[in-house]
């Protein structure tokens, strides 16, 4: 006749048998495959250095193309400034100016009387 | 069987070889790291079992805790403990993640799957099935528990070690570890009369 088990003692058979059977082998290779994966130098991060690359290029060739317009485009610039256009002032005298004096300009009278 | 991880692998009181490959694997050393992955594959994957109380959460859960392993091995300190504690503490980490949680535990219908004695003497084969009833029983008791009941009764820790494995105080390891052997006992009711 067997001693009848204590809490204890199933908690220690629970603890102490291996809970992995035959099954689990599968599980530990692809646990394994998982961490060579983990280790392996990533595809991905040698094509984000070639992506890198390639807009570090892009960015220079459009920099070339770009760059002569600029120099064209300041060279104007430059021509504008020695060939500049003379400022024409608004007229002073036009009709509209005399008009608005006449309304708003008190006569000698006008200024005697006030 | 697997080697439990015992304090007798403890870098403070031998060379660890666990730790001396972490730091080959911390220069970017794949094969020491692979090393590593075969000596603690299966032990971790037991734990992980035993506290997730699922096949699959605990698979995915070794690789998490695994890719952690290999990203964050320049952060092992040897001054500040061994390399088991750094391990199993990660490990839990992992099992443990909230978002983990949230997904059901097996029922207690999967029980019968979990340890198959197989031709074994008698007394393996009612070890065998007393750990499948207490497996079953444990799939309801909260994760934090059944890590605590794992920790003590399966590796063997110290409320010190199961703490530090788990971020927490040694005095709520033992709030953990009576609250999971007394619920044990409530939903062991098939051996509620075997139990003394």
């Amino acid at each position: 006749m067997t001693r009848k088990p204590t809490l204890d003692d199933a908690l220690a058979a629970w603890g102490t048998t291996d809970p992995l059977t035959a099954g689990d082998s599968g599980a530990l290779d692809r646990i394994l495959k998982h961490a060579d994966a983990v280790a392996a130098p990533s595809p991905a991060s040698r094509l984000r250095w070639w992506a890198l690359g390639g807009a570090v290029a892009a960015s220079a060739a459009i920099a070339l193309v770009v760059a002569p317009s600029i120099g064209v485009s300041q060279r104007q610039d430059a021509a504008g400034e020695a060939g500049a256009q003379p400022v024409i002032l608004a007229d002073a005298s036009g009709s509209e100016s005399a008009a608005f004096a006449l309304l708003y300009t008190p006569t000698t009278e006008e200024e005697y009387q006030l | 069987m697997h080697a439990p991880l015992t304090p007798a692998n403890d870098a403070r009181t031998a060379p660890d070889p666990e730790a001396l490959l972490l730091r080959r694997a911390a220069g970017g050393d794949r094969r020491a790291y692979a090393e590593l992955v075969r000596l603690l594959a299966r032990p971790a994957l037991g734990l992980a079992v035993r506290v997730l109380g699922d096949r699959a959460l605990a698979e995915d859960a070794v690789q998490e805790a695994f890719t952690r392993l290999w990203r964050e091995a320049h952060r092992f300190d040897p001054a500040r403990g061994s390399f088991a504690g750094w391990w199993r503490r990660m490990l839990m980490n992992c099992a443990l993640d909230g978002r983990r949680r949230l997904r059901p535990a097996a029922p207690i219908e999967d029980a019968a799957e979990i340890p198959d004695a197989g031709p074994t003497p008698a007394r393996a084969a009612e070890a065998a099935d007393l750990a499948a009833r207490v497996q079953a029983a444990a799939a309801g008791l909260p994760e934090r528990q059944r890590a605590a009941l794992a920790l003590f009764h399966g590796d063997g820790l110290t409320m010190g070690e199961i703490a530090a494995a788990l971020e927490t105080s040694e005095k709520a390891v033992e709030g953990l570890l009576l609250r999971g052997r007394a619920a044990l006992k409530e939903r062991l009711t098939d051996l509620k009369d075997e139990l003394e």
